[in-house]
């Protein structure tokens, strides 16, 4: 038991020192411009949620645009179909944070009065109340005794309805009452429970963007005004804050408000608020300026207001997870106040992919990742052409930086051609292996035929044609082609194409014929389907004799009974006995006839009404028997 | 030999005394199935079987006429009277030609 409780007290340790408090986004210029856009447009709006959210989001609403939304806000107060204390709220909010000359009508005003005395059906139609006295008249939420009976009013309203949503308006309006409604707060810790986690990255509440933003605001008002701390873990002020940013693609001027109110109210918990620490640039690090920069700003961009007293770096490779430097300090950069710098120049680091950890004291990053780039160098080729059944090359050349074939290069069909070459670090000099190395045949008439030049042992590459077994690749077509060496990587600047000579290529007819009469696309051979094959039969003869010999076996039955004696005297000509003699008889027939061309359906048809009729007379004949015959045993 | 002969004529007389005539006609009958049923296998025996879903069904409403009329044989036993109570010969020659209109709808449908 102990040593559990041991453990567990070590993976909490853990797991706060990896709470890094950083996010990997932030609000750009870009995103701020583009919502203050938002804003701008929104005024031109004739929908009442939008203009109030963009009133209230705008610095300054130029005069012009100012007066005419003041003379046009009554009407459009009356024509919005939303809820009357919603549109009265946006209506009485627009008026007051524009302080419009043009009055609000006094029926209204006094129809807001009355309903703020009412009782409420929700928190949210509280929430909205309250607001909008709050706009009309300040001094009147402020006095004490409307606290004290809002807050009993809401603990009522909760009770009732502890939805996600009404518990959101509940902390929100609790947030500017007394000490009655300070027991609200205690609900919060629950509420945030019930968030959802998308992928261990981000946490919602069902809902999206509105119900989550509206819980988070007012729980965090809530309980900074009743002096409680945050109620968020550092890990959730982080997951909250990452979908808040990855929702920042917003259209509307309600989701945009919403997002910048509640990236202000996490910003303001100083202890719990994360960082965005993210690489400056591209992340890829050219090896003549080998600078990483690393941003680390709050989530609207700007500079942290604690800047962090060190900022270390540590890089780790990511193909074999070596730490390869190990916290190097970073140095601020002159020109911006979030990027921190380290230059690379000197360490002698291999190219390829790294993951790199920030420490910046309380605020960690660990999953950044940057390409430190290199420079690849080809130094010769090895070049020879042999006979297809040898091993030893005819000819060999050697061919150096940027010089060709000495000569264009007869191959017939009977030889192989060869490249060999070595891709080597300009820095390190160490052999490189790249993503992509090809071999390219183009002719004039720009057919290109691409082959891919593969590692040995050594990891060389190597690149082999033999004449005679690729004709088909070429379509057995001879004649001159130009000779290409491709080498990429996204990994090295200076990936090249390099031309490297001409080679005159000569096929022997056979393939070009065979190439050129086998098209490659073509309609398959029609499939038939195969029925069993009859087998043999009997002559005809044998098939009659048989038909007529199965009559024999009717004759012995009629001599038989002929024998026996049938009584058929009792046979009464009644309906009913016609009936179910004629019926059985059709009934058989009718089967002939299904033998011979009916199918099941149609026969199961006919078959039906026959048989009732056959019953019906069958059952009368019988019972008459029956009768007949018991008469006959009591008279015995 | 003789004692067989002399069993044979002695079932024989036997049969032809006690037995009931409509028992004798369903007998009649019965030997007409089996002939049939003979024949049709050598019939197969000598040519084959091919198609062979058409002697089966041959073959086999043969069987099933022969199974059907031994029933009717058994319910209309005045002999077997006590182990068909309620159950008269009418009723016993009603199920089996509704059995046959079954049987035979089956044996068209499988001849093929």
């Amino acid at each position: 038991m102990k040593r559990l409780t041991l453990i567990s007290t070590l993976l909490v340790f853990v797991t706060c020192v990896y709470a890094t408090r950083t996010v990997d986004n932030f609000l750009s210029k870009s995103d701020l411009q583009r919502l203050n856009q938002i804003f701008a447009d929104g005024l031109q709006s004739s929908d009442l949620q939008t203009l109030y959210y963009s009133v209230i989001n705008s610095k300054n609403v130029p005069a012009d645009i100012k007066s005419n939304l003041c003379k046009k806000l009554s009407a459009l107060h009356s024509e919005s179909k939303l809820n009357d204390f919603e549109k009265n709220y946006y209506y009485t909010g627009i008026s007051t944070t524009l302080a419009c000359s043009e009055k609000i009508p006094s029926e209204l005003v006094s129809q807001i009065k009355a309903s703020f005395n009412k009782d409420f059906a929700s928190t949210q139609e509280m929430f909205y109340a309250y607001y909008t006295q709050k706009f009309l008249d300040p001094a009147v939420v402020k006095e004490d005794a409307t606290k004290e009976t809002l807050a009993k009013k809401l603990l009522v309203l909760l009770k009732k309805d502890d939805s996600l949503q009404s518990l959101g308006y509940g902390f929100y309006i609790a947030g500017n009452l007394g000490p009655t409604a300070s027991s609200v707060a205690d609900r919060v810790e629950d509420a945030i429970a019930q968030a959802d986690e998308v992928d261990g990255k981000l946490l919602q509440f069902e809902g999206g963007l509105s119900i989550t933003s509206l819980i988070i605001n007012g729980a965090l008002r809530v309980t900074s005004f009743n002096n409680k701390p945050a109620p968020l873990t550092v890990e959730q002020a982080k997951k909250f804050t990452s979908y808040f940013l990855s929702r920042k693609s917003v259209t509307q001027a309600k989701g945009a408000s919403l997002l910048l109110e509640s990236l202000r109210y996490i910003i303001n918990e100083k202890k719990i608020s994360p960082a965005a620490i993210r690489v400056a640039d591209n992340g890829q690090l050219p090896p003549e300026d080998p600078v990483l920069r690393i941003r680390i700003c709050d989530l609207f961009g700007e500079p942290l207001e604690k800047k962090p007293a060190s900022v270390k770096v540590t890089f780790t490779s990511k193909s074999d997870n070596k730490k390869v430097l190990e916290a190097e300090s970073m140095v601020p950069s002159a020109s911006d106040a979030t990027v921190y710098k380290f230059d690379l120049k000197g360490k002698k680091l291999q190219k390829g992919t790294y993951k790199v950890e920030i420490d910046a004291t309380t605020y960690k990053q660990s999953n950044l990742l940057v390409n430190i780039l290199g420079k690849v160098k080809l130094d010769k080729i090895d070049v020879s052409i042999s006979e297809a059944d040898s091993q030893t090359p005819s000819k060999k050349v050697w061919l150096d930086k940027n010089s060709k074939f000495p000569e264009v290069f007869l191959l017939d069909h009977q030889q192989k051609f060869g490249l060999r070459f070595d891709l080597l670090d300009e820095q390190t000099n160490g052999i490189l292996t790249v993503h992509q190395a090809f071999v390219r045949f183009s002719d004039a008439s720009g057919d290109e035929i691409i082959f891919i030049a593969e590692q040995d042992v050594v990891k060389a590459y190597k690149f082999e044609l033999d004449v005679g077994a690729r004709a088909g690749d070429f379509a057995g077509k001879s004649g001159i082609y130009n000779v290409d060496l491709i080498i990429g990587d996204s990994s090295i600047v200076n990936s090249f194409v390099r031309n490297l000579g001409q080679v005159n290529l000569k096929f022997s007819l056979e393939s070009k014929k065979e190439s050129s009469t086998t098209p490659k696309r073509q309609a398959r051979p029609e499939i038939h389907h195969l029925f069993r094959e009859p087998e043999k039969r009997p002559p005809r003869f044998v098939s009659d004799l048989f038909t007529g010999l199965c009559l024999i076996p009717i004759l012995i039955l009629l001599i038989l009974w002929g024998r026996i004696g049938i009584n058929t005297s009792n046979f009464s000509f009644s309906l009913s006995a016609l009936g179910f003699h004629g019926g059985l008889g059709a009934i058989f027939s009718l089967f002939l006839c299904f033998w011979l061309k009916l199918n099941m359906f149609q026969t199961i048809q006919y078959l039906l009404g026959l048989s009732i009729i056959t019953f019906l007379c069958g059952n009368r004949v019988l019972r008459y028997i029956a009768s007949k015959r018991l008469e006959k045993s009591e008279k015995n | 030999m003789v004692a067989l002969s002399q069993v044979l004529v002695k079932f024989y007389e036997e049969y032809q005394n006690t037995t009931p005539k409509k028992l004798k006609i369903v007998d009649a009958y019965l030997t007409y199935i089996l002939l049939t049923g003979i024949l049709q296998f050598v019939y197969c025996c000598l040519v084959g079987t091919f198609p062979f879903n058409s002697f089966l069904s041959g073959f086999i409403s043969c069987v099933s006429c022969f199974v059907l009329g031994v029933c009717l044989r058994l319910q209309s036993n005045p002999q077997n009277k006590l182990q068909f109570q309620g159950i008269s010969p009418e009723r016993g020659f009603a199920d089996f030609i509704f059995a046959h209109i079954v049987l035979h709808l089956v044996v068209v449908n499988f001849i093929g």
